[in-house]
């Protein structure tokens, strides 16, 4: 009887957003199982519930016949199953041989290391695999895509039967992935179940068998890999109804002069981006996680250091050093990650729309009570923040509302923000609200701020954006207009090498 | 309203403080609240009036302020002095025992206050003495400058006690009556005593073949006088022998430093048959006994100490070997001439200019008097009764 | 072997050998069978101490009450001693109550949470201000003969309390490099999270090493109360510094994991000893002494990282990631 993995009806949702609903396939023995999907479409969830890190709300996990359900992680691999993330689980200070024991390793009764019976296991596993690593060498000094086949090695050693990749070949040269695809093939003859997660569509080519693709959180196809080609993968990945959200929009039409001006821009992680921006204009960047558009607003507005470039505001040459800089000349940076980055999560709702302009609400030595609470009800007013006071702790906000909140800080009376800059501000949150922060971007542009908008949903991007940026791999693919934009070409633009 | 709220909140905050900073401290308001006696105001004995007392056999205003001062102290009402230090602990209690044995002979009710080193408590508490009669002071050195001026303007006759104050500026010169221990002529006493009398324990040696270690703490300030007088002494005697100055500066000031030393010193001079050992503070003579005795030159070495509390300890337990002598300290020492002194001021038979005018000495700058403490060097055979005599002597 | 000279312990014998070159030819009695012995004694102390929280620190965690804890090993088995009790079962009394002194930091570390470091600073101030309150500032001596032995007895010519420490490193040593409990101990240390993933227990592993420190701490802190014939409060204070020090030269990491070099840890004891006690001879004055203690660490860390430069360097890429 041979193996298999089922997933079965998963789904998960989590505070404003159904991350998966519904998902269903089957993962045969012998079978590389290709997991696709653009950001946001739940492949990092399913996984979490694979490894035990999370459970699913519904649904089962099916393996050989036999429900499973897992309160660790742990017990996952006992169950024999080996997720190998991005993060290294391994001890850099100790060797290989002992990484790949994880801990388990064979000792007499008193306890005492069987230390041959070691070393042989470690190198068996070593050998089979046609690694060229020094069983003895520390972890710690070995290259990244070394360190990722010794955690191969840990899972084999496991004999666990269902492997799990999540994008393994981020950090890899051509070279090493080539060694990669001949291990993950020499698993696959082993008979082990293999699920490789990743949004590269060469990859999924090269070394896959199935295909399943998700989408918002939903399976739409499974398709055999040789049966497929790209075209077809884009389409099942983006296409989808779009709906009266963005037909509804009331936008601006009106451009101003060139606000901001950033040429030949190259820090640590991008280079040579140049684009420029319009008073009232709306930029999307568009592209894959890990393309670099995080990164360059980050250097813009003084976050991140700028090896080279130039970057004008009104045609004036500008050099943040620090955000402090950049807020003065009217420059918002909403971060990615808004709880950590954007909001002081235990104050209320007034001191953290307020939080900018503490310097002209004092009165005297105080705080003007007043003034604040004038200012943030006016920012809840305008956005339709839902809470019943203006004392409540952000943190007990809905993930839409503190977006909002963040919006309202910088737009509120007393602050003069040019050049609003907004990072996956859409992140967690539901439809309803996702409108909302449609049209309150499109009234900053009808206002003359100049928006640059970072997401990583395709339609979002494409439907919000006057002009669209593609990056990938920390440089500019292509520019697109809206009126020429389409999901797959922006798509396409994404992956382009 | 917070903004009200928190205001008031602050000032009672800062009131209460203010309220526990000046009331705290083990003291109560002193019950008597009557002046002094009368006395007359001068120095000079009284010609056969003032006090009912008899006068001193021969007239000399020496004896005026010391424990043998003939004047009839129960001819007046009782003293109320207090014993006021900065520090707590078990040696100012033996402090205190000590001065409550003085109170029958001098007629006097000394109570006890301690800040137990708050150096605000210290301050504070003190200002409110100034209904006591007298009062025994054990200051600390870190808020000398602050507690002078509460002293000078509280109106109450005092006497340093174990901590002398000195003027600010060269820091020689005492500048009131104190009670210390000096510590270059204690350590002075203890080599000395030493030097004259190893031939009890070694016979006639050849001294050629004599060294001494004296272990010290630079960073100790006036406590290291000790190690400054037993040089002088040991290079008064044997000028040309080798010296060796053990500083533990830096290190842990425990029996473990002074064992390391003593064996790094001692291997290191094979040359040197006999040695002197002296140590200022009681940890260091236990390190240095256990690395004679492991080196295995217990009969040639011979330790002292400037502090004899540990000595007692180890003789009391049947200890015979090289650390044969301590200067024997014994708080009575103190508390005699404190309670006295302190009954001659408020008397006003002295002035702080006048009081045990013969303790004066150039060392201190010949202002004001420095009670020279009548130690002694015990070895393991006469502490006893060394300690006996003591209690004879002042409370028989 | 080939691997021991490329190891950190190599640096340090190199070093060693130079410092005691050095003092040996400024006075030809530093190398006096007296003072070798006396280096032995003072390196007994600190060794000691040191195994044991070496092997924690190996684990993941710290104890910095370490020596306040053989401080109160001291005084309790002054106490016990004092009492009339008999001295081996006054010895298996005080190593009861460092094991006691273990288990409450790994109470306050596994179950409350704390992060260690500050636990443990914590207890440090506890222990001292017990200590002084019962002993009122003064040793406590201990008269019961036998139990000099202790401190004092030699087997053939080395003195007992460094052939206690021997043994101690050489038992560790081997418990750590040769028992699956070892190796175990270090994966808790080096990646936590890997190791629960794995499966290991780190909260029991950490607490056996806490309860283990206690005791070995308080071993420590009796054989110098026998040394010394008395207990006191102000004993060993401090020894946990010098103990960490030469962990951390002999490799052992400050946050777990590290080179498991029982010899390397060894020679860097005695290295630093042989130098503080080469200080005295040549009656270096007290405050230069102090600055050459600390020039002398800044040196073996550098000689150090000018050898390892490299593999730093990888570490702290992998670690990044």
């Amino acid at each position: 009887m041979a193996n298999y993995l089922e997933f079965k009806g998963i789904g998960k949702s989590y505070p404003g957003v159904q991350a998966l609903r519904d998902v269903s396939f089957r993962v045969d023995e012998g079978k590389i199982v290709a997991l696709l999907g653009e950001n946001g479409a739940g492949k990092s969830t399913l996984l979490k519930i694979l490894s035990g890190d999370t459970a699913p709300d519904e649904g089962v996990i099916i393996i050989n016949g036999q429900e499973q359900s897992f309160a660790s992680p742990y017990q996952a691999i006992v169950e024999g199953i080996s997720v190998i993330y991005q993060e290294r689980q391994l001890v850099p200070s100790m060797n290989v041989i002992e990484n790949i024991h994880s801990g388990d390793l064979p000792a007499n009764g008193l306890g005492f290391l069987k230390r041959e019976e070691t070393r042989k296991n470690a190198k068996e596993i070593i050998d089979k695999f046609g690694l060229p690593i020094d069983p003895y060498e520390l972890v710690g000094r070995l290259s990244v895509a070394y360190q990722q086949m010794v955690e191969i090695m840990k899972a084999y050693r496991r004999n666990s039967r269902i492997i799990a990749f999540d994008e393994p070949t981020a950090p890899l040269t051509d070279a090493e992935i080539a060694i990669l695809f001949r291990l993950i093939r020499q698993l696959k003859d082993e008979g082990k179940l293999i699920l490789y997660v990743s949004h590269r569509l060469a990859e999924i080519f090269r070394i896959t068998d199935e295909i399943v693709v998700l989408k918002d959180g939903r399976m739409v196809k499974t398709m055999q890999t040789v049966q497929t080609n790209e075209a077809e993968l884009i389409q099942a990945m983006v296409g989808r109804d779009i709906g009266d959200t963005y037909s509804r929009l009331s936008r601006n039409d009106k451009f101003g002069d060139v606000l901001l001006e950033v040429n030949n821009l190259t820090t640590d992680v991008v280079s040579d981006v140049s684009f420029r921006l319009h008073k009232g204009e709306i930029i999307g960047f568009a592209g894959l996680v890990g393309a670099g558009r995080t990164e360059v607003v980050r250097a813009i507005f003084g976050a991140d250091p700028v090896r080279s470039g130039e970057i004008r505001l009104d045609g004036e040459r500008v050099s943040f050093k620090t955000p402090r800089g950049a807020i003065e000349r009217g420059v918002a940076l909403c971060p990615e990650d808004r709880k950590e980055q954007g909001l002081v999560l235990f104050r209320n709702i007034t001191d953290n729309i307020c939080l900018p302009v503490l310097g002209k609400l004092k009165k005297r030595l105080f705080l003007d009570k007043k003034k604040s609470e004038d200012l943030a009800e006016d920012a809840v007013k305008r956005y339709s923040i839902r809470t019943p006071t203006l004392d409540k702790l952000v943190v007990e906000l809905s993930g839409g509302n503190q977006q909002k909140i963040i919006l309202g800080r910088w737009t509120s009376k007393l602050i003069d923000t040019r050049i609003l800059i907004l990072d996956e501000p859409t992140k967690g949150i539901d439809v309803g609200t996702k409108a909302e922060v449609y049209q309150m971007v499109c009234d900053f542009a009808k206002a003359g701020i100049g928006v640059i908008f970072i997401s990583s949903e395709l339609t979002e991007v494409i439907n919000i954006a006057d002009t669209i940026i593609v990056m990938h791999n920390g440089h500019i693919t292509g520019v697109v207009k809206r009126e020429e934009a389409t999901e797959e070409n922006v798509l396409a633009l994404a992956m382009l090498d | 309203m917070k903004k009200l709220l928190s205001i008031i909140t602050a000032l009672t905050m800062a009131f209460a403080l203010a309220a526990c900073a000046g009331g705290g401290g083990a003291g109560e308001p002193a019950q008597s609240t009557a002046p002094p006696a009368s006395s007359t105001p001068s120095a000079e004995p009284p010609a056969g009036g003032g006090e009912s007392g008899s006068a001193p056999p021969d007239g000399s205003p020496l004896h005026v302020g010391y424990w043998d001062d003939p004047v009839d102290h129960s001819a007046r009402r009782t003293y109320d002095v207090v014993f006021y230090t900065f520090f707590s602990g078990s040696f100012v209690d033996s402090f205190y025992a000590a001065l409550q044995k003085c109170e029958a002979k001098m007629n006097i009710k000394i109570d006890y206050i301690t800040a137990n080193s708050d150096p605000e408590k210290f301050i504070n508490s003190l200002e409110l003495l100034s209904n006591r009669d007298g009062i025994l002071l054990d200051h600390d050195i870190n808020t000398e400058k602050r507690t002078w001026d509460v002293m000078q303007d509280l109106g109450v006759p005092w006497i340093a006690f174990v901590t002398p104050f000195m003027d600010g500026e060269s820091a020689s010169h005492n500048r009131w009556p104190t009670i210390i221990m000096d510590g270059k002529v204690v350590g002075r006493q203890a080599v000395s005593w030493l030097c004259e009398n190893y031939q009890d324990y070694w016979g006639d040696i050849d001294t050629s073949k004599l060294g001494m270690i004296n272990l010290t703490m630079s960073t100790a300030g006036m406590f290291n006088d000790r190690g400054a007088g037993a040089r002088d002494a040991w290079m008064e005697y044997f000028p040309d022998n080798l010296y060796i100055e053990g500083d533990t500066a830096g290190q842990q000031f425990t029996t473990e430093t002074a064992y390391n030393m003593i064996s790094a010193y001692v291997s290191s001079n094979p040359d040197v048959e006999y040695w002197f050992i002296n140590t200022i503070m009681m940890l260091f003579p236990v390190g240095c006994a256990r690395a004679v005795e492991t080196l295995g030159i217990d009969d040639k070495v011979l330790i002292t100490c400037e502090e004899s509390v540990t000595a007692i300890e180890e003789w009391g337990s049947g200890y015979r070997g090289a650390w044969v002598a301590a200067v024997g300290i014994a708080e009575e020492l103190y508390a005699a001439p404190g309670a006295s002194g302190i009954v001659a001021l408020i008397d006003g038979r002295a002035t702080p200019e006048t009081l045990w005018e013969d303790a004066k000495s150039d060392a201190y700058g010949f202002d004001y008097a420095v009670y020279p403490l009548e130690t002694e060097v015990i070895t393991y055979d006469n502490y006893e009764e060394y300690f006996e005599s003591i209690d004879r002597k002042y409370f028989a | 072997m080939r691997a021991f000279a490329k190891s950190k312990g190599m640096t340090l014998l190199l070093v060693t050998v130079i410092v005691f070159v050095s003092f040996w030819s400024a006075n030809p009695n530093y190398v006096s069978w007296d003072n070798l012995r006396g280096i032995m004694y003072s390196m007994s102390l600190t060794g000691t101490i040191t195994c044991g929280m070496a092997c924690l620190m190996m684990s993941g965690a710290i104890d910095l009450a370490s020596g306040a804890e053989g401080m109160m090993g001291g005084v309790i088995i002054a106490y016990l001693l004092r009492g009339g009790l008999a001295w081996p079962v006054a010895l298996i009394i005080a190593l009861l109550c460092g094991c006691c002194f273990g288990l409450i930091n790994a109470f306050f570390s596994n179950v409350l949470n704390f992060m260690p470091f500050i636990a443990t600073i914590a207890m440090s101030s506890v222990y001292q201000g017990i200590a002084g309150a019962v002993t009122t500032n003064r040793p406590i001596m201990i008269t019961n003969q036998a139990f000099w032995a202790l401190g004092n007895a030699n087997i053939w010519i080395f003195p007992l309390p460094f052939v206690i420490m021997i043994a101690l490193l050489l038992i560790y040593g081997a418990l750590i490099s040769s028992t699956k409990f070892g190796r175990q101990m270090l994966y808790c240390g080096g990646n936590r999270m890997a190791a629960r993933l794995a499966g290991l227990n780190c909260k029991k592993i950490t607490t056996i090493m806490f309860v283990n420190n206690g005791a070995i701490a308080v071993l420590g802190g009796s054989v110098l109360a026998s040394r010394m014939h008395n207990g006191s409060m102000s004993a060993v204070i401090g020894a946990e510094m010098d103990g960490m020090t030469a962990a951390i030269i002999g490799g052992v990491s400050f946050l777990g994991g590290g080179s498991s070099g029982m010899a390397a840890l060894f020679i860097g004891i005695l290295m630093l000893n042989c130098f503080k006690n080469g200080l005295l001879i040549i009656k270096l004055d007290a405050y230069w002494q102090i600055v050459a203690n600390g020039g002398l660490l800044i040196i073996a860390l550098i000689v150090d990282f000018i050898r390892e430069k490299r593999r730093l360097a990888a570490l702290l890429r992998s670690a990044l990631r």
